[in-house]
């Protein structure tokens, strides 16, 4: 790193550390949201990064592309994560039955969530990863169809397609909850 | 069942709703004409600010008169807050990557930038051994460009292969060639 012919480089690791600083955040909790596990969302977005670094060949400066780039390789990421670790489904069963027992107790003093929120965390998990994805995306990243559409992708209209039908989902299975 | 909206967002004059198969956009209907299961599929993006103008008042009129699709715009906007509430209390979304990790990525690509040229340099002599390599096993199969040195008959030596008894001279058994000034042990007569 301290030669003179390393300048170029240099400049790309300067601006690379600014990227990293720029986008990690929202990368950590897309990824976290994802997998529901601190660590491997860690691993994934570093993964990511590393990626982008070698893979990227326009200039290494932020922008809604690159954005949109690294949202699309952490889903990747998480989604090799997931098949690694267990089969999708058994997952989303696991994660649905332990959910509402991770979530904070104390609900009773006002400064919890509610039970609404509770369940709707817990059904979240029980959509497929698609729909999670595009869910996510929508709800907590606030990505317009047409950004999440570039990340996945999917067409706009199976985007609205895919969101309509697992809002409705959710809204059903709410609906059951309380009924029960 | 799910309109265009590629198209709804171009041309506001034209309503292209799916038909009832969810095939795609294949007929135009009058807005008046739409119905609760034409609106019903659009009161999410229109709650998610992705419908054009037209279609945004189209919506926001028909819930205004309608209480089955009133309901379940409520309920769709109830589900949406929901899980909004869930995530601001979720306490384990980290903010940064850890400082570990972060130097991992820098040693990563350091690492890989710096030595991309010793691993270019290696991956060329590597070719160029094999290609070497396999050149000479070709000579050899094949004798390309080796051709024994024939000296003149005054230049060669004989060499005795045989073990040698004291007072007998036994003769000669073969001729190897040899590069002239090659020191040799013993000479038999012929």
């Amino acid at each position: 790193m301290s030669t003179c012919e390393q300048d170029p480089g240099r400049e790309k690791l300067r601006a690379f550390e600014a990227v990293v600083s720029s986008y990690e955040s929202a990368l950590l909790r897309y990824a976290s949201r994802l997998v529901h596990h601190h660590d491997a969302a860690q691993n994934i977005v570093q993964d990511a990064f590393i990626k982008l670094f070698k893979s990227w060949e326009h200039e290494m400066l932020p922008s809604s592309k690159m954005l949109n780039w690294l949202y699309r390789v952490t889903h990747n990421c998480a989604v090799d994560y997931l098949r690694k670790e267990t089969r999708l489904q058994v997952l989303h069963i696991r994660q649905a039955q332990e959910t509402p027992k991770a979530v904070a107790p104390d609900r009773g003093d006002g400064t919890g969530i509610s039970e609404e929120a509770e369940r709707a965390a817990a059904i979240l998990t029980q959509l497929t990863l698609r729909e999670q994805q595009l869910v996510i995306l929508k709800v907590y990243e606030d990505k317009s169809y047409t950004e999440i559409a570039e990340i996945t992708g999917l067409t706009v209209s199976n985007v609205g397609y895919i969101l309509h039908h697992a809002m409705k989902k959710m809204a059903a299975e709410l609906r059951r909850a309380r009924a029960i | 069942m799910n309109p265009d909206l590629d198209k709804n967002e171009k041309d506001d004059e034209k309503i292209l709703p799916d038909g009832q198969d969810g095939s795609g956009p294949a007929e135009s209907k009058p807005l008046k004409q739409m119905k609760c299961e034409d609106i019903q599929p659009m009161i999410l993006d229109y709650l998610n600010r992705e419908l054009s103008d037209a279609f945004s008042l189209l919506v926001r009129e028909h819930i205004r008169k309608c209480p089955n699709c009133k309901a379940v715009a409520t309920e769709m906007k109830a589900t949406v807050d929901a899980l909004k509430k869930a995530d601001t209390a979720s306490p384990d979304l980290a903010a940064k990557l850890s400082v570990e990790r972060r130097n991992k990525i820098m040693d990563e690509v350091v690492g890989g930038h710096q030595y991309q040229w010793v691993y270019l340099a290696f991956f060329i002599v590597a070719v160029f051994i094999v290609v070497w390599s396999a050149l000479r096993m070709l000579a050899e199969i094949y004798d390309w460009g080796y051709k024994p040195i024939k000296l003149p008959e005054d230049q060669m030596f004989e060499i005795n292969l045989r073990p040698v008894n004291k007072g007998t001279n036994a003769p000669g058994i073969s001729t190897v060639t040899n590069l002239p000034g090659t020191n040799i042990m013993e000479q038999t007569k012929p």
